[in-house]
């Protein structure tokens, strides 16, 4: 059991390690892979702003989630409700779902500016086609023994909707909100990449013009722990809201 | 006036019951006709897939409005349709599988009918009194995942308690379980018939659990299914595990199996087909 624990602590250490020897033995140049050393040694100097840009990235990413993922939803239960409505507009989710967002992204400086609301947006885009589609799916895959189980206890359709439907498909939102969380801090720095003014996308663009490189390692570490830790953030609610095996689990 | 009028009472007149399947009709029940009295326990047997649970569905009210399904005949359930029948909750159907709710506990499932019932005048009953008579009191805060199926099936039938329907249309509920467990479950099953005698359509494989619960079993044909024969239950009551060794009994069974056979080889010689002794 302790070798869980250990284990990978020890492997993370061997790593850090090697990278360090590598890029002091052969005297590669800081600019080009910064040691371990350099990018601690720069995150210590520099925690204020770092922290700073790391907040902004992560709300846009929050804020983005949060909106994508409640539109998403509301479409998905306005599917459940309305065949006309789901047949009319479900096909163009799935085909949206294959378009590459981050290619917007220009756009949406060009109609927000350079502020948050773009990222926000563009986060938003990118963690709504996961819960809209496993949404509607999510919805729809009651289990027909239980729709009649209701059925036969004279349920009216609200109640099938909030008493079997909307809990039966919890497994599905939360496995498309596992998939959201680190994709809307992959869509918020995007955002900030094509134009911004704060933002771990904007320290890593600028690092790179100024050849900063332990900057644009330390935005990328920022960027990832920020994405694990949603990531997780996500997966303690689903263990306090779902605690049964789906139906079908392939989604 | 007619038996169809007393409460509890189940008659089926001409029933023809049909699927839509690709182009044409499958055709499922054809012309059955039966009478069930109030308080009657009825046992149903016949060859997997013959429509048997169609059958329950249909006097459950599970089919109106479908237009895949085409009913003709009359059905009187309670002294009405099968469908006001369902609405106001005086039949009630138990699934083969327990159909528990997974993200409730014990109780909670049970207490789901309280929670759909919209205007019944009806005092909701105990939960816990249920537990207590099915011996689940301790299993109450359990989620259905952490259950055998043999507590599962105990807790579906708790349920259906809970809101006390004078019908109960029960669709092999025991089917899944070890015989033990079964046994278990039957001797359950005719306290509670004992209790409160409601009318009880049982469907099942097993001719000895239908020997040992019922007053009356219809053996049916094959799909398209008919009853072929109707069969008095005599072994005395109240009945206990041990007579299933008597001779009455074994009597009973061995006149059941024949019966079934013929029913069977008459449709499709040469076709073999698995009945529990």
């Amino acid at each position: 059991m302790r070798i869980r624990v250990i284990g990978p602590i020890a492997v993370l250490f061997l790593f850090l390690i090697g990278w360090e020897g590598v890029v002091r033995l052969w005297e590669i140049p800081e600019y080009l892979v910064a040691p371990p050393s350099a990018i601690f040694r720069y995150s210590v100097d520099n925690l204020g702003d770092l922290s700073g840009h790391f907040l902004i990235t992560m709300t846009e990413a929050a804020a983005g989630f949060l909106l994508g993922s409640s539109v998403g939803f509301l479409l998905a239960v306005g599917f459940s409700h309305s065949r006309t409505l789901e047949y009319s507009l479900y096909p163009y989710m799935i085909a949206l779902k294959a378009v590459p967002i981050v290619a917007l992204a220009p756009l949406l400086v060009l109609w927000f500016g350079n502020g948050i609301p773009g990222k926000v947006v563009m986060a938003a885009l990118i963690c709504f086609f996961p819960v809209i589609v496993n949404v509607a799916i999510g919805l729809r895959a009651v289990d027909p023994g239980l729709h009649e189980l209701f059925r036969s206890l004279a349920a009216s359709r609200s109640q099938i909707f909030f008493k079997l439907r909307l809990p039966s498909s919890l497994p599905y939102l939360f496995a498309s909100f596992r998939i959201g969380s680190t994709l809307s801090v992959v869509g918020a720095i995007v955002g900030e990449f094509s134009g911004a003014r704060s933002g771990l996308g904007y320290l890593m663009v600028v690092s790179v013009y100024q050849l900063e490189t332990p900057a644009l390692f330390a935005g990328i570490v920022a960027a990832s722990l920020g994405g694990i830790a949603f990531f997780y953030l996500i997966v303690w609610l689903e263990s306090l809201f779902v605690h049964w095996e789906p139906r079908d689990t392939k989604v | 006036m007619s038996q169809s009028e007393f409460p509890g009472a189940v008659l089926a007149k001409g029933v023809s019951l049909a699927f839509s399947e690709g182009q044409g009709w499958l055709s499922v029940l054809t012309d059955l006709d039966f009478a069930v009295r109030p308080g009657e326990f009825v046992s149903i047997i016949g060859p997997s897939g013959c429509g048997k649970t169609s059958l329950l569905k249909l006097l459950t009210g599970l089919y109106s409005h479908r237009s895949d399904v085409r009913v003709s005949g009359e059905v009187f359930v309670n002294g009405a349709s099968s469908t006001s029948a369902r609405m106001s909750r005086q039949i009630g159907l138990m699934f083969q599988s327990p159909l528990l709710l997974p993200w409730r506990t014990v109780i909670q499932n049970l207490l789901l009918p309280n929670e759909l019932i919209q205007d019944s005048p009806e005092t909701p009953q105990d939960p816990t009194v249920i537990l207590e008579q099915l011996g689940l009191l301790q299993f109450q805060d359990y989620f259905p995942a952490n259950l055998s199926g043999g507590m599962q099936q105990r807790v579906a039938l708790a349920r259906l308690l809970m809101y006390r329907p004078r019908i109960l249309t029960m669709d092999e509920p025991f089917g899944a379980l070890d015989e033990q467990t079964r046994e278990g479950l039957n001797q359950d099953l005719l306290e509670l018939w004992r209790q409160e005698s409601p009318t009880v359509l049982f469907v099942t494989h097993s001719l000895q659990e239908a020997v040992f619960l019922s007053d009356r079993i219809l053996v049916l044909t094959d799909r398209p299914a008919s009853i072929y024969a109707e069969v008095q239950v005599s072994v005395t009551r109240p009945r206990s595990l041990d007579q299933k060794f008597t001779v009455d009994f074994l009597n009973a069974q061995k006149e059941l199996r024949a019966l079934v056979k013929e029913a069977w080889d008459e449709q499709d010689a040469g076709r073999e087909k698995g009945v529990d002794r």
